[in-house]
């Protein structure tokens, strides 16, 4: 059975159809959030949600999008408002934490902790997600506005500005 | 930590909907990939739970979609029933109570979808900015 089949009869209230959905989708999930939060825990928390929530509006899953890209909207929308919630203190202190941890994992499997990952890192959430989807994702300007709920302009913008301060951090004698 | 919209230079920004990418920005990108791709390779995530444990969480969530719907429609029949019966009622005894009534709902009904209309539009360039 291919996907599409899976995801009308999962439209059509077919559990089964839907669980094999989720868990086809579960690692493709489950990266770019680690990704998008750099918090690893934070990341399983919201694959969670985001499963929960998939569960509920499938049944107005359209088509109009690749069923992953249609997770990723969700997932991205769900990191936004608990975002959003957050104070910024809590969310300094929680991301000094997970980065610590994943700064670890790196030093076990050898790999560097680079400038570039350093700065991604401490970069601002709300730049590093189309930064991400822009040119990791290859996703259009278009396509990010409607997942992260903002307008055109707003995501170049974002991109401009993510990559500027990240040119400042890691070229500081580079040309603006 | 928390910075100003005012930070975001908008009219920097190159015109066209796809700009061109600069050499130097190009090396920046791909170094930046090269790092997602170091994230990728090296952080352990969880492996996906076995597809009966999914179908069990599928069960579960739509009796907790359905309570939830249940309990929503029940509170808008009494929330009705209040209103049509409290508005029956003061049209019975008292006219112009009722007149003032329905005239002060409606105005804060029309400010209500003012202000939803004014806050949809500026959606995006200060909520998510923060």
């Amino acid at each position: 059975m291919d996907e599409q089949q899976r995801i009308n009869l999962a439209i059509r209230g077919d559990d089964q159809a839907l669980a094999q959905l989720l868990h086809d989708h579960y690692t493709f999930l489950m990266k770019y959030l680690i990704k998008v939060t750099m918090n690893p825990s934070l990341a399983e928390d919201l694959v969670q949600e985001t499963m929960l929530k998939c569960i509920e509006k499938i049944a107005y899953y359209n088509g109009s999008s690749k069923f992953s890209s249609w997770m990723i909207t969700i997932a991205t929308r769900l990191y936004i408002d608990m975002m959003r919630k957050r104070k910024v203190e809590q969310r300094w202190q929680e991301q000094e934490q997970a980065l610590r941890g994943v700064q670890w994992h790196m030093q076990q499997h050898q790999e560097a902790w680079t400038d570039a990952i350093d700065a991604l890192s401490r970069l601002r959430y709300d730049m590093r997600l189309p930064i991400l989807l822009k040119h990791y994702y290859g996703y259009a300007y278009e396509e990010i506005a409607e997942m992260m709920d903002i307008p055109q302009g707003t995501v170049k913008s974002r991109i401009y500005n993510g990559l500027q301060q990240l040119r400042k951090e890691l070229m500081p004698n580079a040309k603006e | 930590m928390r910075k100003n919209k005012s930070n975001i230079n908008q009219q920097s920004l190159p015109k066209s909907s796809e700009p061109h990418i600069s050499q130097e920005d190009q090396e920046l990108i791909d170094q930046l990939m090269l790092s997602f791709q170091q994230i990728d390779q090296v952080i352990p995530h969880s492996t996906a739970p076995h597809t009966g444990h999914l179908e069990q969480l599928i069960a579960e969530q739509k009796v907790a979609v359905r309570q939830r719907n249940r309990l929503e429609l029940l509170c808008f029949f009494l929330v009705a029933i209040v209103l049509i019966g409290g508005n029956t009622l003061l049209a019975m005894t008292n006219w112009t109570a009722f007149g003032i009534f329905q005239g002060v709902t409606l105005v804060a009904a029309i400010g209500y979808l003012f202000g939803s209309y004014v806050r949809r539009s500026k959606k995006g360039d200060v909520r998510h900015a923060k």
